[in-house]
């Protein structure tokens, strides 16, 4: 009989013990794509908090994350592809959700949102990319993390923090990848990937450098596709007629380097190189590439002329 | 080069219907050049010429060294036609007369008929070639409606599985002396692959060669390689029907090439051969192909769409477009899948028929692989309570079910319509499909040799990857016949800026989902405004990228058909990235096109001045004299429908919701000689 007391004791105590839990928040052990620890004390502190004080005010921006469906199986089974992908959903909620998805990238797992191991590599693609276009300072030290002490060290989702930290594009976050994107570092690749989206003179001519050194067609790859995307953003002026003086500049710099590429290298350190060269879309490249067949092999000039030829429709005239 | 220097449209009654529409896929210029395919200059003969007796066959078989007494008789699928055929060749000047024998005849004149009295049927022995040749059908479907493929279980299913047959005499030798026997044989490379029927002087059907146990859709098999005849069945003539157990499905070395040889030995009782008139050394055999698998494009003549009936806007729309076309349509429900594009691809197989009009089946194939586990919802399944029936076969092409990837959806796997225009003639379409598809589609493709070598097109930086999301095809009044339609992100940016700098930046258009609104704590349609829209920096960037990709694919497309710059008209978009680029705008060229009508999704755009932007811009590209598009090139019908919350979210637009299928085309597969 007191055993039996005893027993129903304990078994509220722990339903209390399971309400008090439930009610506050988890102890934050780490998010899908970092291990709490990674990040240092007094970020997780300072964004305890932040969140804390945001849910306070804003509870609506946690439950529109919870609407997102697209990482769990219920929602992906019926896509097109049916593979987890959310990324379209959770850069459509826009900025206002920062906060829920930088405490769902580093500090918790969010119920619901992704069970299995490829659902949470896919959330946590698609936070890092939602994360990036907000471009909001406050989420470098959470994507600083998962680039250098992340859970998950596979090339593209390091490739994706790069990016996040490129588009972020302060000072801090452009020097960190900088830092990263000198020969023989083990994050050159994302870091390189990320200079593309931090939009700026100075980044452009660091790429340029970078592409005028001896090197893997691996990294001069991805330095072609990092001055494409680099000079997409003027291309087709979504920044605006007060930044085409900067634009051209900074598609100059590109297309210059990137013509030399197309010439020099083949296979597909040419192919990326074409590509760029479409983005930076600059008048004169036609002028430019047609100037550089001397510098290259016969194969080399072929490959200059199917391209002029090809993609003639995507080059802009040549300046009288 | 042979150029058709215009394009007619053969009349074509549909039956039940009584309507008459008009057959694309019996353009008469088409069959004349095929007919003439290897000539040095088009021809502008009527049709009549290429599907009857007469013409350009006829030129080949009016050898006219005949006498009377002859094996002189001849059968075919249906006695009346064969008849009629007969009539027509007798009527012929100097009609063949076959040397006293028991040799073989096939169709090889493919008129439908197998006769003694014609030169071809009687004496061509090689694989089919533009002039001549025999092949018979993979026999798939399911006549007697039994929910088994006919050529799976060891019966003729009935009256309408004998038309399936492909026939072959073996010529009544009436002087066989007492003794004489044969041996009718049949390579053992085509024997799992197909079953060779007699016909008992009753008139029922049994097995003789070829697969002898029912082996499902298992492609290895037991079989009978040869059987004895009797003097009597010498002295009364065989008649034989062949049947494939399926379509050639690889030109590699080790696959079966798709062909089937069977062999006549006479011999006497001591086992010498026979000799006579027909075979000086006792010994004949011949050869017969299957016919190929082909599979639909937008220029054909549909009379049914399928899809799913589980977003009530989206059936409505789509029925709506189908109404007064005579175009069947009923959705499926009990289905897991609404993504009916990708589930199957919609075919046909044909041989010739009487008067040489194509005879054949509908033939659709399943995907590799369904939504959920387990066999019952592998796609072929699907197939199998819908579609398989009379005259409407299923198959599969991959090697393992649930294998594959998106790429092996079938809106990756599309066909260009018929084209005599390039080095290398299409009449039926060439098939193109996308990169990253499970090796067997390219190998099965072009093993079929019609359609192909199919073309592959880079789909790989597509999100979904599906070659319908960037192209489309549409009928024109042009020398080629018809137009390819591609998604253009700069369009679709160029579009926006001439309104921006109209004064008409601040209007606004929803973009699908929904945006957190920090100021009320609440979620809301997402909508965003033309200058917004042309603001956002990674939108740009990423239908930038987009727009490079499909140039890329109209470099190979353009390389691959020629096209002149005015054959290829541009659809707006704008792209997004979402780890591989999908539409961000509802794709409109992802669209089902079927006559002179196309459905496309409602793109939704800015409303400006009482129209969407976007639609106003299609309908006076689509739908007026503009580009010469449609059927009479004054136009199409456009139809937009709102696949808004049903599709487009989910990755997909109308295209890939819907799937069409016709009976078997007109045009026939065999003056290609290949």
């Amino acid at each position: 009989m007191s055993d039996r007391k005893n027993w129903r004791r304990s078994g509220r105590a722990l339903a209390l013990l399971g309400t008090l839990l439930s009610a506050a928040p988890a102890l934050a052990a780490g998010g899908v794509a970092l291990d709490v620890r990674a990040l240092p004390a007094g970020e997780v502190q300072a964004l305890e908090r932040d969140i804390r004080d945001f849910k306070a005010t804003h509870p609506g921006a946690f439950e529109a994350l919870r609407t997102v469906r697209g990482c769990s199986e219920a929602g992906y089974r019926a896509a097109r592809n049916p593979v987890p992908n959310c990324s379209r959903e959770l850069r459509r909620l826009g900025p206002g959700v920062l906060l829920p998805m930088l405490e769902a990238l580093a500090l918790r797992e969010p119920a619901g949102l992704a069970s299995s191991e490829a659902e949470k590599r896919a959330l946590g693609h698609a936070l890092l990319q939602a994360i990036g276009v907000a471009r909001d300072p406050r989420a470098l030290p959470v994507v600083e993390a998962v680039l250098l002490r992340g859970a998950r060290r596979d090339a593209e989702t390091l490739a994706y923090a790069g990016e996040a930290i490129g588009l972020i594009g302060t000072d801090t976050a452009v020097a960190l990848l900088v830092r990263h994107s000198a020969a023989g570092d083990a994050l050159r690749l994302p870091a390189i990937a990320g200079l593309g989206y931090a939009r700026s003179l100075k980044t452009a001519r660091h790429l340029v450098g970078l592409a005028t050194q001896p090197q893997p067609p691996e990294d001069l790859r991805a330095i072609a596709r990092s001055l494409g995307v680099l000079s997409s953003s003027w291309a087709w002026r979504a920044m605006g007629p007060k930044a085409d003086s900067l634009g051209q500049q900074v598609r100059a710099e590109a297309a210059g380097a990137l013509a030399t590429l197309f010439v020099l290298h083949g296979g597909d350190v040419r192919e990326e190189a074409g590509k760029a060269l479409l983005m930076a879309a600059l008048p004169g490249t036609r002028a430019m590439l047609t100037s550089m067949r001397s510098l290259t092999d016969a194969d080399g000039a072929r490959a200059v002329d199917k391209f002029l030829s090809d993609y003639k429709r995507l080059l802009p005239a040549d300046p009288l | 080069m042979t150029r058709i220097t215009r394009l007619q449209f053969a009349p074509v009654t549909k039956g039940a219907a009584g309507q008459v529409a008009f057959d694309l896929r019996a353009p008469i210029s088409l069959l004349a050049l095929m007919a003439c395919i290897g000539c040095s200059t088009a021809t502008t003969s009527p049709i009549s010429n290429l599907t009857g007796d007469s013409g350009a066959q006829d030129s080949v078989t009016g050898d006219g060294a005949g006498n009377d007494g002859a094996a002189n008789d001849s059968v075919g699928p249906d006695d009346t036609a064969a008849d009629a055929a007969d009539a027509t060749i007798d009527a012929k000047p100097e009609p063949y007369k076959a040397p006293l024998g028991p040799i073989f005849a096939t169709d090889a004149d493919r008129d439908g008929v197998v006769s003694f009295t014609s030169k071809l049927d009687a004496t061509f022995r090689g694989v089919g070639t533009a002039e001549a040749g025999a092949s018979f059908l993979a026999n798939l479907d399911d006549d007697d409606d039994n929910g088994l493929e006919d050529a799976y279980d060891l019966k003729v299913n009935g009256a309408g599985d004998e038309l399936d047959l492909a026939r072959v005499r073996i010529a009544p030798w009436k002087e066989a002396p007492n003794g004489t026997t044969a041996r009718l044989g049949l390579d053992s490379v085509s024997g799992p692959n197909v079953r060779v029927w007699r016909r008992l002087s009753e008139g029922t059907w049994k097995l003789a060669l070829g697969a002898s146990a029912e082996c499902k859709d298992v492609p290895q098999c037991d079989s009978v390689d040869a059987t004895g005849l009797t003097t009597a069945d010498l002295r009364g003539g065989v008649e034989l029907g062949v049947e494939g157990r399926r379509f050639r499905m690889s030109a590699g070395p080790k696959s079966w090439d798709g062909t089937v040889q069977l062999s006549l030995d006479v011999t006497d009782t001591s086992g010498a051969p026979v000799a006579s008139a027909a075979l000086p050394k006792g010994h004949d055999e011949v050869v017969l192909r299957v016919a190929p698998w082909m599979t639909f494009g937008n220029m054909d003549v549909f009379d049914h769409v399928d899809s799913a009936s589980y977003y009530p806007t989206f059936v409505k729309g789509i029925k709506s477009a189908l109404a007064n076309t005579g175009i069947e349509y009923k959705p499926y429900t009990n289905w897991n899948d609404q993504w009916t594009q990708d589930m199957f691809n919609t075919g046909y197989t044909t041989i010739p028929g009487p008067d040489g009009v194509p005879h054949g089946m509908r033939a659709h194939h399943a995907r590799p692989w369904g939504r959920q586990d387990g066999a019952q919802w592998l796609p072929i399944a699907f197939l199998r309570t819908r579609y398989l029936g009379p005259d409407t076969a299923i198959f599969s092409v991959y090697k393992k079910a649930s294998s594959g990837s998106t790429y092996d959806s079938y809106g990756n796997h599309d066909l260009a319509p018929g084209s005599m225009l390039g080095d290398v003639k299409y009449p039926l379409g060439r098939i193109v499909h996308g990169t990253g598809t499970l090796p067997e589609y390219k190998a099965f493709y072009d093993a079929q040799a019609i359609q192909g070598p199919s073309l592959v097109v880079k789909t790989s930086w597509l999100a979904v990857g599906h070659i319908d999301e960037t192209t489309s095809w549409v009928p024109s009044q042009t020398p080629r016949g018809w137009k390819l339609l591609m998604a253009s992100d700069s369009l679709g940016k160029d579009l926006l800026e001439e309104q921006a700098k109209k004064g008409n930046g601040g209007v606004k258009f929803f973009i699908g989902l929904k945006n957190y609104d920090p100021k009320t704590d609440k979620l809301k349609d997402a909508v965003v405004s033309i200058d917004e829209t042309l603001a956002d920096v990674d939108l740009m960037q990423w239908s930038q990228e987009a727009e490079i990709e499909t140039e890329g694919q109209r470099v190979t497309l353009v390389e691959a058909f020629k096209f002149a710059d005015d054959e290829i008209v541009a659809i707006p978009l704008l792209t997004e990235e979402i780890g591989g680029k999908i539409a961000y705008l509802p794709g409109m060229v992802n669209a089902l096109v079927f006559s002179n009508t196309i459905v496309m999704a409602d793109p939704f755009g800015p409303v400006i001045d009482g129209g969407d932007l976007f639609k106003v811009y299609v309908n006076n590209e689509l739908a007026t004299p503009k580009h010469s598009i449609g059927l009479d090139g004054k136009g199409m019908t456009t139809v937009y429908v709102d696949d808004y919350a049903s599709y487009h979210v989910a990755l997909g637009e109308v295209h890939c919701g819907t799937n069409p299928e016709g009976a078997p085309a007109l045009t026939p597969w065999w003056p290609l000689g290949r």
